[in-house]
């Protein structure tokens, strides 16, 4: 009895001549792919940086697996007597079409990839590339999104984020910023000196160290130029700089220093003096009106 | 004013006001800094209590750092030896409401200003809360709605002597306890080669009989607070 079941499940069954035996051995190999494929990318999955998306190490995990299944899938086919050397021919030039169709899906998921390892770019930064500057929402396999500080979706191409300059406002925790601030010939620079210096050393986020500078830099046309350079928080310097600039101004009125409008001094020698008619404002409207 | 208060309340305490009083059928909170800064809200449940505390000082103006940096004059400390100094440190006090199954943060505020330091360099290096003391050998006065007491063990298993002048703490981990008289923490600095230190702060009170504060991060945060140190890898000395 075993022995005629031994001969029935080695029987061929088929013209080509596959049997029970063939088959079974094929459908192990493909149950062993996917199994094989599953596990592998779940390893695969567990080693990918926190920072990927759920979706993305889904579909990673969903490729890894499709990918060990199809080669067990082609070791499982002799089995079946399959010819392969048609198959290979189609898959080829498949595979041709496929990869010239895809050509900047994978320069871009390749991208991806090398943006995960050097990671220029995190989640929460705020960055300048090309002409889009705001905060990174999520570093995809094939695209970041950046939401511009208007407000605005941005999707850019692995591609591009890997050959573009990237400024990063945030990689570094403080930041440095600086105003040239104008006040009249007639105030005293010392003053205006001493005023800046006690409001940005009271402001909170205007850095202790690296200490503020504060000196007189030009002494230019119109004004005497006082440059202020302050390191802020990199989080928050774009709200110190706003803020402080109108603090120094308004304490600047306060104690009488002035940013003056640009003015000319005319100087006119004695011979031409008598002839020079200086018009008042009304003149000039009445006569332009005329 | 620290501890757990019923209400209605009043509080008038160096500057600070603190008032809840029923209005509406419903307890109204109201509270003033010594800074001018008001807070007011309702409070529905009359079951509930009021918990003042000092807490870590990093939420003012908002939250950008775990960390306070605490500069004062040079300390030598001689090679395998350890010293222990008094420092003062600035204190945020917080109101919290416990309606006895929750807690809700109803303000902290502030009567010292604050000031940000960058510890280290710009690219590698640390933002922290800056504060200056003076170094005290016993346990100094403090208006203990302004400033806190840190006491400071410094142990230097290293075979030079070490020049100290600021620790940097990590205020994630930092346990302040409170009395009638002052808020305070304890600390230690171990001094590491190059210059080096870990910094660590203690859970223990530094007089017999303090309370222990209730902290920001852990009475809003699911993840429990575990043993932590801060490497001053830039140094320790100006």
């Amino acid at each position: 009895m075993i022995d005629y079941l031994i001969s029935v499940f080695y029987e061929p069954i088929t013209d080509n001549g596959v049997s029970l035996y063939n088959i079974t051995v094929f459908l192990i190999i493909l149950i062993l792919g996917y199994l094989i494929g599953t596990i592998i990318s779940r390893l695969i999955k567990r080693k990918l940086p926190d920072k990927m998306s759920i979706n993305d190490k889904q579909a990673v995990g969903k490729v890894i697996t499709l990918f060990i299944f199809f080669i067990a899938f082609v070791s499982a086919l002799p089995n079946l007597n399959i010819d392969l050397s048609g198959i290979f021919v189609v898959g080829g030039l498949f595979a041709l079409v496929f990869g010239i169709a895809c050509q900047s899906v994978f320069s871009n998921a390749v991208s991806g990839v090398i943006l995960f390892i050097e990671r220029p770019i995190k989640i929460g930064d705020d960055i300048k590339i090309g002409g889009s500057e705001g905060t990174v929402v999520d570093i995809q396999v094939l695209s970041t999104i950046i939401k511009t500080f208007d407000g605005i979706y941005v999707r850019i191409p692995n591609q591009t984020m890997f050959t573009a300059d990237i400024m990063n406002y945030v990689v570094n925790v403080a930041r440095r910023f600086e105003y040239v601030i104008g006040i009249r010939y007639s105030d005293d620079a010392e003053l205006a000196t001493k005023v800046i210096a006690r409001v940005v050393n009271e402001h909170p986020f205007a850095l202790k160290n690296p200490a503020p500078a504060i000196y007189v830099s030009d002494l230019a046309d119109n004004s005497v130029n006082i440059t202020v350079k302050i390191w802020a928080p990199s989080t928050v310097w774009l709200g110190v700089k706003n803020e402080l600039l109108f603090k120094i101004r308004k304490e600047l009125l306060a104690e009488g220093i002035d940013i003056p409008f640009p003015q000319r001094t005319l100087s006119f020698s004695d011979d031409v003096k008598d002839k020079v008619v200086i018009l008042n404002p009304s003149d000039v409207s009445v006569s332009e009106k005329a | 004013m620290y501890g757990e208060h019923s209400y209605p309340l009043h509080i008038d305490e160096a500057g600070v006001l603190i008032d809840i009083i029923e209005k509406d059928g419903a307890f109204f909170y109201k509270r003033k800094s010594a800074t001018g800064n008001t807070f007011e809200c309702y409070l529905s449940d009359g079951n509930g209590k009021i918990r003042i505390c000092p807490v870590e000082p990093v939420n003012l103006p908002k939250y950008i750092t775990d960390y306070l940096e605490i500069d004062f004059d040079k300390v030598m400390v001689a090679p395998n030896s350890e010293h222990t100094i008094y420092l003062k440190f600035p204190l945020e006090i917080g109101v919290f409401y416990d309606s006895g199954n929750h807690l809700a943060l109803l303000g902290i505020f502030s009567n010292i200003p604050q000031k940000y330091t960058l510890y280290g360099d710009p690219s590698a290096g640390t933002i922290a809360r800056y504060y200056r003391s003076e170094v005290y050998h016993t346990i100094p006065d403090v208006d203990k709605t302004r400033e806190g007491i840190a006491k400071l063990t410094i142990i230097n298993n290293e075979p030079d002597i070490a020049v100290v002048s600021k620790v940097v703490l990590d205020c994630y981990a930092m346990k302040i306890y409170f009395n009638d008289s002052m808020a305070a923490m304890t600390a230690s600095m171990k001094i590491q080669p190059k210059k080096t230190a870990t910094t660590e702060c203690i859970d223990e009170p530094m007089i017999e009989g303090m309370t222990r504060s209730t902290e920001v991060y852990a009475a809003f945060s699911s993840i429990p607070v575990i043993h932590k140190s801060f490497f001053m890898e830039s140094g320790y000395n100006d």
